[in-house]
């Protein structure tokens, strides 16, 4: 059933995850967009509520999306988390598409902010806008593409530390240094925009 | 910066993070050695650090899922959600979206609140705000929109609550500050709410303009009583390590600090809103959350009167008793704000009634406006303001008695400094009219030319005066007369004015 409607069936695109990897652009090229949609689809999903009784919150949708493309191929760990680095710039790009479309769509473009829980303020910016979030990390890209990844993964691919020391074949103690001092010049950079 | 600093300030960073916090100062001194930019740099990523908390630790696709629920198209419009038809969408906010719809065992009208998905999974959550929604049921009140049910439908939780049709504070602010006997009406109402309230242990905890409504008929309602809080309840590690919940722009201070909160927190809360409604602005909103929160803390707010010049001194004395930092210093019970309220709406009623019976329309307003404070300043200043005008007459003829060049000296000198200070006092005339948050620093700027100007004039009028003494004495006399009133005017009048209209510092 999956296979008809995904139109891929999960050993081509194991195969698709392992060319990716091995730096072949093209197969890169035809898993994106098969990622960047069946997320899309997921997500929608979950919100629509057809699926009681599982949460958002304790299922990754990045896993998910995992499971249901690749099913029970055995792919070798690298390239699982290849997939992972796949699917969170997939998720990033999603959701910052989402948030331009959203000002586009109302009057006087009024930016979108992301509130990490609805309706509660503290002294710490948690609410903050999603697009100035996906500038300031491309900037810290550009400075340093080793944090910049760590975030990506983290945040937009919803990976705990360990799967994403995983994922980017680092200890997790690297991780946890990366991530703190990315939060801090994340936030630094929210702070100071006039925004 | 180049690629090498930023390895070095990486390294750096890694390094004091992994040691102790006390060490952390006498590390940097040593690690940096001298670079003053590499330390810097540092420091203040050091100190972004330990603010981060919970910043994008939730995955993205969680806080912002709402982006996506936009795409799921998950407006309920029309459909049938357990007992309600939904109508149509008639809010929306951080915490979910509000429909209003009709109840169909009942067949009343309701606003119906869809709350996030995440509320409705969230166990702790969920028993958390059915308490809340159990509390705020029991409330009674008129001034109170009545909590119906909290309902679990599927998968997720709606509240019910009482329609109320009508506009939130928030638009009716949009055309500007209200009538003192408005904003009287509705505090008054606002604190019987609050007494109701305070007194089952209900505490708002987020009031603000947005959450007030007023019907057509001039009822002021309080929305979300009691659950405005527990929707906003984070998961429990947030508010375990004194997350701030509330509207910044509206949160006392204890609130903000993280503190224990107690029914004074409304009482703050109503102050603020109460001088947003006579001021139409709030006193301590900035440009960011952090610089609203830091103004909550060490600001206090300039005096009603002075930003409003129609304000009853009494409101300001009650607004000001309910914005004070300390929460042992506000009310210490919602009946005694009501009980002031109370003696205050019966004072301006009868201010009313007098103004009223008097025969022209529109006398209250003068009546009013003309015995404050604030109103004789502003008179001053348009007086002092026509006085050197007229004065420029005298000064024209008596130039040619005065031997020259002086009398075109003494007529330039005349003309230059009652210019500027005519020019001075309507500004702050016009400024204090329409743009009165911003008098205080524009009497501040104004202040000391307006006396050079005024010593100027006085001084010239004097000079005048003694050279034509002889053949002109009565001239000489009305120029010394100008030359003293200016100078009382300015040196002791206006001083007292300013200080009985704006509590200056004497």
């Amino acid at each position: 059933m999956l296979k008809g409607e995904l139109g891929q069936s999960p050993d081509a695109v194991a195969s698709l995850v392992e060319r990716a990897r091995d730096g072949d652009e093209r197969a890169l090229a035809t898993l994106m967009p098969l990622v960047y949609d069946e997320l899309r689809r997921l997500a929608a999903a979950y919100l629509r509520r057809e699926r009681p009784g599982q949460t958002l919150q304790a299922t990754a949708l990045v896993h998910e999306v995992y499971i249901r493309l690749l099913q029970d191929s055995q792919l070798a760990w690298q390239n699982r988390a290849h997939f992972f680095g796949i699917a969170a710039r997939s998720m990033r790009q999603i959701l910052v598409e989402r948030a331009r479309a959203r000002r586009a769509e109302k009057r006087g473009g009024e930016r979108v902010r992301v509130t990490l829980d609805p309706g509660l303020v503290a002294a710490a910016p948690r609410s903050f806008d999603l697009e100035v979030l996906d500038d300031a990390l491309t900037r810290l890209g550009a400075l340093d593409p080793d944090l910049a990844r760590v975030v990506e993964v983290r945040f937009f691919g919803g990976l705990s530390i360990e799967e994403t020391a995983e994922a980017l074949s680092v200890s997790p103690a690297t991780i946890k240094r990366r991530w703190s001092l990315a939060k801090a010049w994340l936030m630094r950079e929210l702070e100071s925009d006039p925004s | 910066m180049t690629p090498d600093e930023w390895k070095r300030v990486r390294e750096v960073f890694d390094a004091a993070l992994d040691r102790d916090p006390a060490e952390r100062a006498a590390f940097l001194d040593a690690a940096c050695a001298g670079d003053a930019r590499l330390c810097a740099e540092v420091v203040s990523l050091l100190n972004v650090h330990g603010r981060t908390g919970d910043f994008i630790e939730a995955p993205a696709y969680e806080t912002a899922a709402h982006l996506l629920a936009d795409e799921a198209g998950a407006s309920l419009e029309g459909r049938l959600v357990g007992p309600y038809i939904i109508r149509h969408e008639i809010g929306r906010g951080g915490m979910g979206v509000v429909y209003l719809a009709d109840d169909t065992r009942l067949s009343r009208r309701v606003a119906l609140k869809a709350l996030p998905p995440d509320v409705g999974r969230d166990a702790a959550r969920r028993e958390r705000l059915r308490q809340e929604a159990r509390a705020a049921a029991a409330l009674t009140h008129p001034g109170i929109a009545t909590v119906y049910a909290l309902e679990k439908i599927g998968d997720d939780l709606y509240l019910a609550c009482e329609y109320v049709p009508g506009r939130t504070l928030r638009q009716v602010l949009a055309s500007g500050p209200l009538p003192a006997p408005q904003v009287v009406d509705i505090a008054l109402q606002l604190a019987r709410a609050l007494t109701a309230a305070h007194m089952q242990g209900v505490v708002h905890r987020d009031l603000k303009a947005e959450n007030i409504v007023r019907t057509p008929a001039g009822v002021v309602k309080i929305l979300d009583f009691g659950v405005a809080r527990a929707e906003n309840l984070s998961p429990t590690h947030l508010t375990e390590q004194g997350a701030i919940l509330g509207t910044p722009g509206y949160m006392a201070p204890e609130q903000a600090r993280g503190q224990h909160v107690d029914f004074r927190v409304d009482l703050f809360a109503f102050g603020v809103l109460i001088y947003e409604l006579a001021s139409g602005s709030n006193p301590f909103s900035a440009d960011t959350v952090p610089a609203t929160i830091a103004r909550i803390l060490e600001v206090d707010p300039p005096p009603l009167s002075s930003v409003c010049p129609a304000a009853v001194p009494d409101l300001d004395r009650i607004v000001a008793s309910c914005l004070r930092k300390n929460p042992a210093e506000r009310y210490q019970s919602t009946h005694d704000l009501v009980a002031d309220l109370e003696r205050l709406q019966v004072e301006v009623s009868a201010s009313r009634d007098r103004a009223d019976s008097g025969s022209r329309p529109g006398a209250a307003a003068r009546v009013a406006r003309a015995s404050t404070p604030r109103w004789w300043w502003e008179f001053h200043q348009l007086t002092v303001s026509a006085v050197y005008v007229l004065t420029m007459y005298p000064a024209w003829r008596v130039r040619s008695w005065v031997p020259q060049p002086w009398g075109l000296v003494f007529l330039l000198a005349v003309l230059a400094c009652a210019a500027a200070a005519t020019t001075l006092r309507l500004h702050l005339w016009f400024t204090s009219r329409f743009y009165p948050l911003e008098l205080r620093g524009q009497r501040g700027l104004a202040l000391w030319w307006t006396r050079v100007c005024d010593a100027g004039f006085a001084a010239s009028l004097l000079a005048a005066a003694l050279a034509t003494g002889d053949a002109h004495p009565e001239i000489a006399m009305l120029l010394t007369a100008v030359s003293i009133a200016a100078a009382v005017a300015s040196f002791m009048i206006e001083p007292t004015a300013a200080r009985a209209a704006f509590n200056d510092p004497s």
